[in-house]
């Protein structure tokens, strides 16, 4: 998007909307993202908020920690182990890997470094993406069933041992399109999940949160454009998506969503100091396929770090340019 | 839905139509052709399709290919020997050639020596039929099936859970740990190499015991007359005359094992240092965008398999001789 | 019709003579008491290896998806066991495997008719025809057996591209045809070879043409090799992964056929094995009523293939 606004192709559209009403209505993180060079160029329209951490209410009892230290000094009693990570998804496999990597660069490193990673300009093998990978992998070290468990279970399963009795981990970190799979995989109720966003690390990223979203731009400056953009960051329409469930609306004075695990994803995503993309998603597709692999690697042998590292530079070095 | 019908037609009464309109109308045309020159152009209007056909998919894009191996990515500029230098130099790769070695040994000698035995042993019971028809449906089931059928054969939970995969369940009945069969190099190529072995095996089993039974039974009687023992007479009999057939089928598998790519794309997709080289041809040219790379690997692939091919044109040779 | 059609004079393997039957089953019988128990027992094991990935997948495809993910196939056996059909009902209604049931019918009947059609013509020209570079022709297709499919797919994909058919029913139909051919020339031209010379040429003194002798002799004499080959085509097709993925997986996913799907299914469906498991029994169905049906020109089609790559 934003080549094309730098481009000229797409219009800009601070003297189409309202600006201070949609400034006023629309979560910081998502004006911000949608802003190039001072103009607002894209709005959103719908967003996911992902980070987030689930829980079995039944076994984790009190406050969400504030800081990841925090959370990671967490007792896994009465489970195991404090994760439970299934990274195994057939040719995809290693993906939710990937998320908790952004999560990490993220929270530890900032929207600079992640931007500059997303862009192929930030070396894999340099300090901000490695520090990301070792707590990457001092989650896996907590992880149940081990290295093996977390490479064999499919995501689809990967939080089925929150629901066991005992239960065989206290944690799962993924998307909120996670709970359909509790319910049909690990045999959970409504009401046995819950859970928070993934803390913050360093202070001065507060909320950053990743996700997805849909943006819309305006390339053709017609009156008909001008209205539907006018009108699709109004909550009126935004409370289309929200109420086909699943969706969270960009627009915070919507909030009447059909269920709480929706509202309270809005929260986080109102709240976000920062809100960016998945950067996998947005990565080329080989350096992505790379990513997924370099995660499996990874988690299957953690000494190999900086060869895996190092062969990710290489395959940055190729992937990106034309 | 339109569309469907429409295909649907084409596919019934459209393809069969073209295909006999083609020798019906060039016989009609044929007949006004001077008489001399009929006979010579007859030959050439009943192989042009097949001509056509062999040339537009095989021999030109195998030229072209070969052509492309020395291209950048955007087949545009000339890069010389660089994409095979890439081959022979990256770690992947390399995993991926010293895997192929593997699969060429175990499968041809699991398929083969595996179909050899059951062809021997089925050959001695009344339900040799239903044993050949177990031990051949795999065959009939596409690799992707059989990777799916496969995975739940794989399948690991970790100790203590109940195990959903059944190698894991019998190996848990006797008190050890599951095994990842999919994660630890080199277990899981040699994991899926059986699941190979499981499809190719009742091919190799059909086509020897067909020689199997070739084979005069007063010549074996004779043998076991005079107090050969039946493994005497495998090794001084069977296995001698069997042997253009196993040298028949081992080079089948030979070139099955250097072409394996559904079974490692469906269970692992070269993840574990599992990778072949027709797995990594399909992942340059889509998913990194490099048909140069990818034409190299494809050319890597036929320079192995050319030896395989000349022994065959060979063979087809002398057997052509004896005609 | 020839009823028990003798098996075609094929080249690449020796002479198989099938030997008389009370012979050989004296030569089976013999042996002590326990080797022949022996015999059975690893015949048994055997066949039960073989028989068991396949057994499990079909118990685990009709049972409710909390069981499958927690518990072994085999625990089903148990006569408390819970089974369903919801798991067939589910991808055929929602992962759309009806629309690619068809999808694969419509790829692979023109893929077997076409190749077996030019096939047979091509074999006709090469068995009773004489012209000049007939025999380096020949040995020219035997060559081209085993090209790796690999090394025609990116000229081939521009080609599809430059045409403006990419990601069509045709190009699969014309690439099938183009890899299926070979083979096809190399098993039809071995059978109409070997048919009796005489009848081609009293055909000739009566004035038949070349046509009306292929149509009314050599096709219908050859009908053991057709049907092999068509089964074995079919076969093939029906079970092919790689080259309807390389032409149509990219492009167009309304044409996709059964392999494909239930392959994106495997990466995408996020531990929901027991659709998985259905939709894999759905792809297998076909081929094995076939495979069943019609084992015994699938064995002799498979027996003339064994210098096929």
């Amino acid at each position: 998007m934003t080549e094309w606004a730098k481009a000229g192709a797409l219009k800009p559209l601070d003297d189409v909307l309202d600006v201070a009403t949609y400034k006023a209505d629309t979560a910081p993180a998502l004006v911000q993202l949608g802003t190039v060079d001072g103009k607002i160029s894209g709005v959103f329209i719908k967003a996911a908020v992902k980070g987030l951490i689930w829980y079995n209410p039944a076994n984790f009892k009190g406050e969400a920690p504030a800081t990841w230290d925090a959370l990671e000094a967490t007792s896994p009693a009465p489970a195991k182990n404090l994760w439970c990570i299934g990274l195994e998804s057939g040719a995809a496999s290693g993906w939710p890997g990937t998320d908790w990597i952004e999560d990490f660069v993220l929270r530890q490193s900032g929207p600079d470094v992640y931007d500059a990673w997303v862009a192929g300009t930030q070396k894999w093998t340099s300090p901000e993406i490695k520090s990301a990978f070792e707590a990457f992998g001092k989650v896996v070290g907590q992880a149940y069933g081990g290295s093996n468990a977390v490479l064999t279970t499919n995501f689809g399963d990967g939080g089925n041992q929150l629901f066991t009795n005992p239960p065989g981990c206290l944690l799962h970190h993924q998307a909120s399109f996670i709970t359909d799979f509790f319910k049909k995989q690990g045999g959970a109720k409504d009401g046995q999940f819950d859970f928070f966003r993934m803390p913050d690390i360093n202070p001065s990223f507060a909320g950053a949160t990743t996700g997805a979203g849909d943006l819309f731009g305006m390339f053709n400056d017609t009156p008909q454009a001008r209205a539907l953009m006018a009108y699709l960051v109004t909550a009126d329409a935004q409370k289309i998506w929200v109420e086909r469930g699943g969706a969270l609306s960009a627009n915070t004075k919507v909030t009447d969503y059909p269920d709480a695990v929706s509202k309270r994803s809005a929260d986080i995503l109102a709240n976000a100091g920062v809100f960016r993309f998945d950067a996998s998603d947005l990565m080329p597709t080989a350096m992505n396929d790379a990513f997924w692999k370099a995660i499996l690697d990874y988690v299957n042998d953690p000494n190999k770090l900086d060869s895996i590292l190092s062969n990710l530079d290489t395959v940055q070095a190729s992937a990106y340019g034309g | 839905m339109d569309s469907r019908l429409i295909t649907a037609l084409i596919v019934v009464i459209g393809v069969p139509g073209v295909l006999l309109g083609y020798i019906v109308l060039s016989e009609r045309l044929l007949a006004f052709a001077p008489d001399r020159m009929r006979g010579r152009l007859r030959p050439w209007v009943w192989l042009a399709p097949a001509i056509a056909f062999l040339g537009v998919f095989l021999v030109y894009p195998t030229l072209n290919t070969i052509v492309l191996s020395f291209f950048d990515k955007f087949s545009k500029k000339f890069v010389g020997f660089d994409n095979y230098v890439y081959f022979l130099t990256t770690n992947d790769t390399l995993t991926a050639l010293r895997n192929n070695a593997i699969w060429l040994v175990l499968l041809t000698f699991f398929a083969v020596g595996g179909g050899m035995i059951i062809a021997i042993l089925v050959d001695r019971v009344r339900y040799e039929s239903i044993a050949k028809s177990i031990i051949f449906v795999p065959l009939a089931i596409s690799f992707v099936g059989a990777g799916v059928i496969w995975k739940f054969m794989f399948d690991y939970r970790p100790p203590g859970q109940p195990q959903t995969g059944t190698l894991n369940g019998i190996v848990t009945t006797t008190g050890a740990d599951p095994v990842p069969w999919l994660i630890n190099a080199p277990m899981n190529t040699i994991a899926l190499i059986i699941v190979a072995a499981w499809i190719w095996t009742g091919f190799c089993m059909v086509i020897l015991s067909g020689a199997l039974k070739g084979i005069s039974a007063e010549l074996l009687e004779a043998a076991r007359v005079d107090g050969a023992n039946e493994l005497q007479v495998f090794r001084g009999i069977t296995f001698p005359l069997l042997l253009p057939t196993i040298a028949v089928v081992a080079t089948t598998m030979i070139i099955t094992s250097l072409k394996a790519f559904d079974i490692v794309y469906v269970m692992t997709n070269g993840a574990y240092d599992t990778e072949v080289i027709a797995n990594r041809m399909i992942k340059e040219l889509f998913t990194y965008g490099q048909p140069g790379r990818a034409s190299a690997t494809a050319v890597l692939l036929l320079l192995l398999i050319i030896p395989v091919m000349a022994i065959n044109i060979r063979r087809f040779r002398a057997q052509e001789a004896i005609r | 019709m020839s009823f028990t059609p003798q098996p075609p004079p094929l080249v690449g393997l020796p002479a198989q003579n099938v030997r008389s039957g009370p012979l050989r089953l004296a030569a089976g019988r013999r042996g002590p008491r326990w080797s022949r128990l022996a015999l059975h027992a690893i015949l048994a094991i055997l066949m039960l290896i073989w028989l068991l990935p396949t057994l499990g997948m079909l118990v685990n495809s009709f049972r409710p998806a909390a069981d499958v993910s927690r518990t072994g196939w085999w625990t089903a056996l148990s006569p408390t066991a819970q089974f369903t059909v919801e798991n067939y009902a589910h991808v055929l209604a929602q992962n759309g495997l009806g629309q690619a049931f068809i999808n694969s019918l419509f790829i692979t009947i023109p893929a077997t008719i076409i190749p077996i059609a030019v096939a047979s013509f091509a074999a006709y020209a090469f068995s009773w025809m004489t012209f000049p570079g007939r025999d380096v022709l020949f040995i020219i297709v035997v060559g081209l057996l085993v090209i790796p499919l690999q090394t025609t797919f990116v000229p081939i994909l521009r080609l599809f591209k430059d045409l403006g058919i990419a990601g069509q029913f045709l190009t699969v139909w014309l690439a099938h045809t183009g890899y299926g051919l070979p083979f096809a020339i190399f098993l039809l031209r071995n059978y109409m070879g070997g048919l009796p010379r005489e009848v081609f040429e009293s055909a000739a003194i009566d004035g038949a043409s070349p046509a009306t002798a292929f149509f009314r002799l050599a096709l219908p004499m050859s009908v053991p090799a057709i049907a092999a080959l068509v089964i074995f085509q079919f076969l093939f097709i029906w079970n092919d992964f790689l080259v309807a993925f390389v032409y149509l997986g990219a492009s167009s996913p309304q044409n996709l056929p059964l392999t494909v799907l239930v392959a994106n299914l495997s990466n995408s469906l996020g531990g929901e094995w027991q659709y998985l498991m259905a939709a894999a029994f759905i792809t297998m169905a076909l081929p094995l009523i076939v495979f069943f049906g019609l084992q015994r020109y699938f064995v002799r089609g498979i027996t003339g293939g064994a210098v096929k790559g």
